[in-house]
């Protein structure tokens, strides 16, 4: 096994993001189960990291030619659908907002013209 | 017949005052007439402006601006509660004329539509080419989108029966609600029509409103509501 740059900058950014999890863990973001799924993706990574030519095993077996062309392809899938659940979540997020900004106004404008009844049939 | 004129309102201390003073009081077919205005967290004197005619308005003050669809529904929201028989939303940068509104109005009284658009476009003269090469542009997305014709998706002067306003559920905030509105007549089976209507151009109200540059964003917007709901 050779040791590259390369290999050592990749290692140190998946060793940095397994710290990141550990954190996340102690914040109690997730549980025992997530800690352990994610610690076995990380861990994943940094073997095929370190044995490049294992990755195109996996790939061959399911039917890509390179383990490269696998990773590129599941970031890709894995990607699209973070940013549609980002954008689900930012239209879910603006929608509570203006129901709560409408409810609000409507609110205050209630309460401001029972106040002005009020005073109007106390004269 | 009970009638509410919504209009929203961002950001328009310069001609305010003037559009609300010019509104017709009185029209005939309508019993009540009463002006609701969304201030849509305007950040000059918009709200001020409002707050201190001497007129008879309903003004609802919205504390973060929630765009042109979070206002007019916020509009509707306060029709559908107080029990109006029809309602009409109405621009406030000056752009429609109270003669028009007149028309719409009418036109609702004798149960013409359920939804009915004053459009610009069944006579344009007048209309600026890039105003009507992108309005004919959203109508198309509209028909494509919502399978209903219009030859102006983007009008702002629009009628509501208290048919449409009961049924109609808006829940987007900003300018894709033109084309919403649409969408919400073919789900509801709502009857659609259109009266011709003459748009006021000057350098303020040209200023306003939907720009061709907002359409990419806007079909996204209008993709993501036909096929996520």
């Amino acid at each position: 096994m050779i040791i590259t740059p390369f290999k050592i900058i990749m290692l140190g950014f998946i060793f940095f993001a397994w710290t990141r999890v550990l954190l996340r863990y102690k914040e109690k973001v997730f549980g025992g189960p997530g800690l352990m799924a994610w610690t076995a993706i990380w861990a994943v990574s940094a073997y095929f990291v370190l044995t490049p030519g294992k990755s195109d095993v996996v790939a061959r077996y399911l039917g890509v030619s390179r383990g490269t062309d696998a990773v590129f392809s599941l970031a890709i899938i894995l990607m699209a659908y973070l940013v549609y659940r980002l954008y689900a979540s930012a239209s879910y997020q603006q929608k509570i907002i203006t129901k709560l900004v409408r409810e609000l106004a409507l609110s205050t404008h209630r309460k401001e013209s029972q106040s002005k009844i009020k005073s109007l049939r106390r004269r | 017949m009970r009638l509410a004129i919504i209009i929203p309102a961002y950001n328009e201390e310069t001609v305010i005052a003037e559009v609300i003073s010019k509104l017709p009081t009185k029209i005939t077919g309508v019993r009540e007439v009463e002006i609701v205005i969304v201030n849509d967290g305007s950040t000059d004197k918009t709200g001020e402006i409002i707050d201190g005619l001497n007129t008879s308005i309903t003004a609802l003050h919205l504390l973060i601006n929630s765009g042109l669809g979070g206002a007019i529904s916020t509009g509707l929201a306060y029709v559908k509660r107080s029990g109006h028989d029809i309602a009409v939303t109405y621009d406030a940068d000056g752009q429609h004329r109270p003669e028009d509104l007149i028309k719409l109005v009418k036109a609702l009284v004798v149960k013409k539509g359920d939804f009915i658009v004053g459009s610009r476009l069944i006579n344009s003269k007048g209309m600026p080419w890039y105003r009507i090469f992108g309005n004919h542009g959203l109508n198309w997305i509209t028909l494509l989108l919502f399978g209903v014709k219009t030859t102006d998706s983007q009008s702002g002067l629009r009628g509501f029966s208290r048919k449409a306003i009961e049924k109609m559920n808006i829940e987007v905030e900003r300018m894709e609600v033109s084309s919403i509105f649409f969408s919400e007549v073919a789900k509801h089976k709502l009857k659609y029509k259109e009266v011709p209507i003459k748009a006021i151009y000057t350098e303020y109200s040209l200023g306003k409103g939907q720009k061709n540059a907002n359409a990419f964003p806007l079909i996204v917007k209008l993709l993501w509501n036909k096929f996520s709901r």
